[in-house]
């Protein structure tokens, strides 16, 4: 009896969080929007095309090295340590948005349902979610090295389970450091704590992934020391580089033994993973349900705002524009969801760019990623278009123009009681998002000049023209959002990540560099660099002519649409 | 004050919300606008507001069309929807002054009318928490501060009095009747025959998107002939409630 109930909770949050009967209605039964599942698959499937053969040579030159280490299966743990990085990144959020501030709770809570029985299929559901991570990070690598090498089975059985069950670690160690934490710090009050909490998080864990990718020994040099060490025990070097995350080790040694010892630390790493949720079951029965209800919990101050507070707090009239501006501020800094994915996605390729240019550095011209700098040096005559799509590839990621109505949701409906035109909400989303995507150029012109010392002179015009061309291309996403914005979602990491609209941005951004490379090729014959990059902004520039009032009217008949 | 003409919308291919739905509302009026679930009184509200737009008619707020002209024809509505939507993330002062921003109100204005305001619906002590701490009826009351902030011509009203506590639903009709002795306007939805029967001018009861009546509320008593309203209210939706048997619900199995 209560094994179905727990199966059929799990069922009916699984089917919530993916919108499954949703889709199957409008799919199949309204015939509706027929084309979006044609989409996905033709952007996966293009993705994987122009994505293969990148990685089959990555995979051939890291199983290359590995090989010669007596060691080719740890392609497979290396890939496992980058998911599992990857999920507690992610989960961390996940996590907090669904034990926290999921609106599922209130009524699970009133149902005559155990915690332990909410807080296991809650798991169940971060897990599948996460697995995805997976799936798409270690299925392939996990395939291609055991074909191209043919390893026995016990790779293959070891190998599969551990792809299953490589997200539940993490989860559940982060699941029993927030279910006490959440006895001390009121996770559901204190969205903005975390929400810078968890941005520091995520650099560290950029910087500890990096750390960890080095010491692996794929970038990383062998010194005298160190090769003397792999003589007398490769096994030792091979495994310091996963001992930052020890699950590894023992993935690593499941999938490289042979038979029965396979089997037994494939049992030790699902040992530990079962462990794990048992322990944090328990944890969940000590303290979830208490921390729940005192989130629950609604009281409101003493004392009164006493008029010279009130004075101080309404101390100027602004206009529409700039009341509407730091509305969209205040909106976007107070989502987690918005601010982490948005801030996250303007951040993520700088941060990556300027590791890369530092550790680089350090690593000098002999490393393997040092070469690609004196590569670089070849095309210094570029510098300046080819800096101009580094500072638009970092910029233009955001996401944000993308969702920049479909953020909204409910919310549209008071946007659109206001008193305002569609120029003035358009105006103020517009500086927001622009604000945002110059984080992308700016730390793009920082790290050409630590990788390339890059000209002064270079550097503020692929500032500015990257400027130019992100602006350019979050025109034509938000022109995108206006017709098709989902508005209808219940938690906000639905509206920037299952969006097909950011889908799209990826896309065109991605198209738009590709396009603007190709073209490079084709006329670096006859136009010189400096031709190009005037070329390429110039032609942005000029489309902000028809593009601006297209965005206005569109919005201004959506905004006449019903809601 | 308020003009409708030919109100109709249509959801879907052929499901009529509103059916050709006329009414005026005078200045100086309390009218109440009356019918049961899903008988398109918020479709009616949401297209007064511009929430929605018509398939047909039109609607004149003072004059001005709320289609052609919608800034003009907002900034003389104080609109309260039946479920309070807001911005939850900031605190009750931010959302107050970020409305008074948009209807321009000068400064001075918005601190003497947020202070009586909140003063008056007890919210003064929750201004400077977030509103997504605020229970229903507080976010209701919340609401309700911004919508008068401005100081409207008409109020539209869907719902107000629910979730609100007997005090400040009291506060609501006392207000509502000085805003109309002072000339001004106001339109509001209601389920209860009590509130419509004590504060309205004139009535006007919809039913599966038609209306059906308007007037006073004697008039429509003389119509049918009833003593109450709520039975009056009954008989011209056509309910069935009155013969309906609810005994299974207490037999033992």
């Amino acid at each position: 009896m209560r094994h179905s109930r727990w199966i059929s909770l799990t069922l009916t949050l699984l089917n919530e969080h993916y919108g499954i009967s949703r889709k199957r209605q409008r799919y199949l039964v309204d015939r509706k929007d027929l084309w979006e599942p044609f989409l996905i698959f033709g952007i996966v499937a293009v993705l994987i095309v122009t994505l293969f053969p990148l990685m089959k040579t990555l995979l051939d030159q890291m199983i290359a090295v590995y090989a010669q280490m007596g060691a080719p299966e740890m392609v497979y743990a290396y890939f496992f340590m980058i998911c599992s990085a990857f999920g507690f990144l992610v989960g961390l959020l996940v996590i907090l948005s669904v034990f926290f501030f999921s609106k599922d709770l209130p009524l699970l809570m009133s149902l005559p349902l155990k915690p332990t029985e909410i807080l296991s299929a809650k798991i169940a559901l971060i897990v599948i979610d996460q697995t995805w991570i997976s799936i798409v990070g270690l299925l392939f690598p996990y395939i291609y090295l055991g074909a191209r090498i043919g390893l026995g089975w016990e790779y293959w059985i070891s190998g599969f389970l551990i792809l299953l069950s490589a997200q539940i670690l993490p989860i559940l160690f982060e699941t029993i450091v927030i279910l006490p934490l959440s006895r001390v710090i009121r996770f559901g009050k204190h969205r903005d704590f975390l929400l810078f909490s968890v941005s520091v998080l995520f650099v560290v864990a950029i910087l500890l992934i990096n750390v960890a990718i080095t010491n692996t020994g794929v970038s990383g040099e062998l010194t005298e020391e160190t090769f003397r060490e792999f003589l007398e025990n490769p096994q030792n070097i091979i495994l310091k580089g996963l001992s930052i995350y020890p699950p590894a080790i023992w993935a690593y040694r499941a999938v490289s033994a042979k038979g029965m010892v396979s089997l037994g630390w494939l049992a030790c790493f699902l040992s530990v993973t079962a462990g794990g949720f048992l322990l944090t079951l328990f944890l969940a029965n000590r303290f979830y349900l208490a921390s729940y209800l005192e989130l629950q919990d609604r009281h409101t101050r003493k004392s009164l705002l006493t008029r010279a507070e009130l004075d101080h707090s309404i101390r100027r009239e602004r206009s529409p524009v700039r009341a509407l501006f730091i509305r969209e501020w205040r909106y976007f800094l107070r989502i987690p969801a918005f601010a982490f994915n948005g801030i996250g996605n303007v951040l993520i390729f700088p941060i990556l760019l300027i590791l890369f240019g530092s550790t680089n550095k350090s690593l000098g011209s002999a490393s393997s990623l040092g070469a690609i700098i004196t590569n670089l040096e070849s095309l210094r005559a570029y510098l300046l278009p080819l800096g101009t799509l580094v500072g638009i590839l970092a910029g233009g990621m955001n996401l944000l123009s993308s969702t920049f109505l479909s953020r909204e949701g409910r919310m549209l409906t008071e946007l659109k009681t206001l008193p305002v035109s569609a120029k003035d909400i358009l105006t103020a989303k517009y500086l927001h998002i622009s604000i945002l995507s110059e984080i992308g150029p700016l730390t793009a012109v920082i790290a050409m000049r630590i990788l390339v010392q890059a000209a002064w002179g270079d550097l503020l015009g692929a500032f500015i023209g990257s400027s130019v061309c992100i602006s350019f291309l979050n025109l034509i996403q938000m022109i995108v959002d206006i017709k098709r914005p989902m508005l209808d979602w219940d938690n906000p990491q639905k509206a920037m990540k299952q969006n097909l609209n950011g889908l799209f941005s990826v896309v065109l951004l991605f198209g738009f560099i590709a396009g603007c490379l190709g073209m490079g090729w084709l006329t670096q014959g006859f136009l010189s660099p400096l031709m190009m990059f005037a070329l390429l902004v110039g032609v942005c520039a000029l489309g902000h002519i028809p593009l601006i009032p297209i965005t206005i009217s569109s919005l201004d008949r959506f905004l006449l649409k019903d809601l | 004050m308020l003009e409708i003409r030919h109100l109709t919308k249509v959801f879907g291919k052929n499901f009529k919300a509103v059916d050709d739905l006329s009414l005026s509302v005078k200045k100086g009026e309390v009218f109440g606008f009356l019918g049961p679930n899903g008988a398109g009184k918020t479709t009616t509200i949401k297209m007064i507001v511009g929430l929605l737009k018509p398939n047909e008619g039109s609607i004149s707020i003072g004059g001005k069309d709320i289609q052609k002209d919608t800034i003009a024809a907002k900034l003389k509505i104080g609109y309260v929807p039946d479920e309070p939507v807001m911005m939850e993330k900031i605190k009750g002062i931010e959302y107050l002054d970020f409305i008074a921003d948009m209807y321009g109100v000068p400064l001075q204005k918005r601190r003497e009318r947020v202070e009586k305001l909140t003063t008056a619906f007890k919210l003064r002590n929750a201004l400077r928490d977030i509103v997504a701490g605020y229970s229903h009826g507080m976010k209701q009351k919340l609401s309700l501060v911004a919508a008068l902030l401005h100081q409207p011509d008409l109020w539209i009203l869907d719902e107000p009095l629910t979730g609100l506590d007997p005090e400040s639903a009291f506060l609501l009709k006392k207000m509502m009747q000085n805003h109309t002795e002072s000339g001004n306007t106001v339109f509001f939805s209601t389920h209860l025959m009590e509130i419509a029967e004590k504060l309205c001018d004139r009535i006007g009861i919809i039913h599966q998107g038609k209306l059906l009546f308007t007037g006073t509320i004697e008039e429509l008593k003389k119509e049918k002939g009833e003593a109450t309203l709520e039975r009056v209210f009954l008989e011209v939706t056509g309910s069935e409630a009155q013969q309906m048997d609810f005994s299974y619900l207490d037999a033992s199995e």
